[in-house]
């Protein structure tokens, strides 16, 4: 994690130097500053040697190039991972009908043990981490197709436990080596066994959370806010996955109620408790972008945006698509995003 | 900071893994039941080319019209008295249950009886079917109570409305079994054919018998498997 929060420091630096150089010929250029041939050469050398120094130990990106081929070598590392991860399922499910339990289980008990080892090893020999990354996803999936054959070999009866395990086995992959994804997966899988407690506690079968979607309200919202409740420092490298995962749980929530209030715990008849939603849907986007401008958070004032936009659209083909004529419906809708977008710009710059 | 890390990781693959193992050992531990099934009952899960598993589905008889199912035993089952057959439309979230199956007794006889006897559906499905029976449930397996050539099972139950002669009725109905699909290890999965096109139907007789056992935590194990002859 040290190594991750430094490259990105180390990134953060790069680009400084990098936006710090083109000021400095614009201001040469309009004539606002001077300085001698030897003072130029001096700056230059320095500000080189700077990121010769930072490439060589963090191996960050000095150019706009370098970082679009960063952004593809993370893709490929994510679905290069997704796509392991499947191998090793099928892998798996295809010969262990010729294997005896014993050998079975310690197949499964050794996958994820390997996959540990293999991180480490991989860490220790490349400073960018994406081929860490993609073993990291292996690891994770080995380790659910751990529990999950080891039940099914046994017949074990399913619980949200397993749900745990997961969720904290990814969430230390993710803090030991500084990983979006294996947090992500993480904290769903945190949101489920959550939810799926919340479900046992009513006396009702855990898998039946997804009937109720309310049970996973709150465990979204907690993970939504936990960057908040956690000590300043811990968070910044993972600020914005938190929120994503845990916003993107309670606003798909909040859509399934809008459309289906049968779903519901609430004591009321079907309809009322959609337009219950309906209502809740708009302030919790309202919610979500002013908490992201009062914390400084940007992309959550984005998710907050774009969910507010949906519900908005959503709720236009529910009140006027059948009777309206399409042109016309398109029309508002153009016009609502004229509206829109006269509304976001003067927040923009109420917040300047 | 990473070396604690991947020892704590491994840790938990460690625990979360021996937590498992002992739940099991505990389950198997005390055998708390034994029925010996045929293929009627526990046919073969069809898992596909990729899966070379040999995997049991318990199948029950879903003819039994279940009338001891009423309003009075799902509140017993801790569902609300005031469901009613105006709540037709509302979902009520699965619980989790105790259910008790007759296996090849006077339930299914009537089972047997009460169904058509028409040629479409001959006695070729007759011999198809399961001859486990729901006959009752509960929160608790003392309260079962149980004879011989009873099977009880962990399973989900949900209430439904019903129009019987003409009249909305609360039933109750069982919407899964908990650990349905049983898997078979070797060697008796070698013996077991492998799933394929419906046989039965063709020479309606069962072609394995197996010996299934239900330990503390009611997970099932299968102790044997034995081909009966063609």
């Amino acid at each position: 994690m040290e190594r991750a929060s430094g490259r990105r420091d180390a990134q953060d630096r790069a680009d400084r130097i990098r936006i710090f150089r083109q000021e400095l010929d614009a201001l040469i250029t309009g004539g606002v500053l001077s300085l001698t041939g030897e003072q130029r050469a001096a700056v230059d050398a320095h500000l080189d040697h700077q990121v010769a120094d930072l490439t060589h130990r963090f191996d960050i990106d000095v150019s706009e190039s370098q970082k679009q081929l960063s952004l593809g070598m993370r893709i490929v590392s994510a679905l290069g991972g997704l796509a392991l991860c499947a191998g090793v399922f099928l892998l798996f499910y295809r010969f262990w009908g010729l294997l005896g339990t014993p050998v079975q289980v310690g197949i499964l008990i050794a996958a994820p043990l390997v996959g540990l080892a293999a991180m480490d090893f991989a860490s220790r020999r490349e400073r960018t981490l994406y081929f860490t990354a993609l073993i990291g996803l292996v690891t994770f999936a080995c380790f659910v197709l751990d529990l999950t054959v080891l039940g099914q070999l046994f017949n074990i009866t399913s619980s949200p436990n397993a749900f745990l395990a997961w969720g904290a086995f990814a969430l230390i992959l993710a803090y030991i080596y500084g990983l979006c994804l294996p947090l992500a997966a993480g904290l769903i899988c945190l949101i489920v066994f959550g939810a799926a407690t919340l479900m046992s506690l009513t006396g009702a079968w855990w898998t039946g959370f997804w009937e109720r979607p309310e049970t996973i309200l709150l465990p979204g919202v907690l993970i939504a806010l936990a960057p908040l409740l956690m000590p300043p420092g811990k968070s910044d490298q993972f600020a914005g996955t938190y929120p994503l995962v845990g916003l993107l749980a309670v606003f798909a929530v909040i859509l399934g109620l809008w459309h289906n209030g049968g779903a519901s715990w609430l004591p009321f008849a079907s309809k009322t408790v959609e337009r219950i939603y309906q209502i809740l849907a708009f302030l919790a986007a309202t919610a979500v972008i002013w908490i992201g401008i009062h914390f400084d958070l940007r992309g959550t004032v984005n998710l907050g945006a774009a969910y507010f936009v949906i519900c908005l659209y959503i709720k236009m083909v529910d009140w006027w698509w059948d009777w309206m004529p399409k042109y016309v419906f398109f029309f508002v809708v153009g016009a609502v995003a004229i509206v829109l977008l006269t509304a976001f710009r003067k927040l923009r710059e109420r917040t300047a | 900071m990473r070396r604690r890390g991947l020892l704590a990781a491994a840790a938990l693959v460690v625990v979360a893994n021996a937590i498992a193992l002992v739940g099991v050992a505990r389950n198997r531990a005390s055998t708390l039941q034994t029925i010996e099934l045929t293929e009627r009952e526990l046919t073969l899960d069809d898992q596909g080319e990729e899966n070379s598993g040999t995997d049991l589905r318990l199948t029950t008889n879903y003819w039994s019209s279940m009338d001891w199912f009423d309003a009075a035993k799902l509140q017993e089952l801790g569902f609300p008295a005031a469901i009613s057959s105006t709540d037709e439309h509302r979902d009520w979230p699965a619980r989790p249950a105790y259910v008790a199956f007759e296996y090849d007794g006077p339930a299914w006889q009537a089972v047997f009886e009460k169904q058509p006897k028409t040629p479409s559906f001959g006695a070729a499905n007759f011999e198809r079917q399961s001859r486990l029976v729901p006959v009752g449930a509960s929160r608790d397996t003392t309260a079962l109570n149980p004879p011989r050539n009873y099977l009880i099972v962990r399973a989900t139950v949900q209430p439904r409305v019903v129009i019987q002669e003409g009249k909305a009725v609360v039933r109750g109905q069982i919407v899964e079994i908990i650990d349905q699909q049983i898997h078979v290890p070797l060697p008796a999965g070698m013996i077991l054919p492998r799933p394929g096109p419906p046989r039965l139907g063709n020479s309606q007789i069962p072609r394995y018998t197996v010996s299934l056992a239900y330990g503390a935590h009611f997970e099932p194990w299968v102790i044997s498997v034995t081909t009966l002859p063609k």
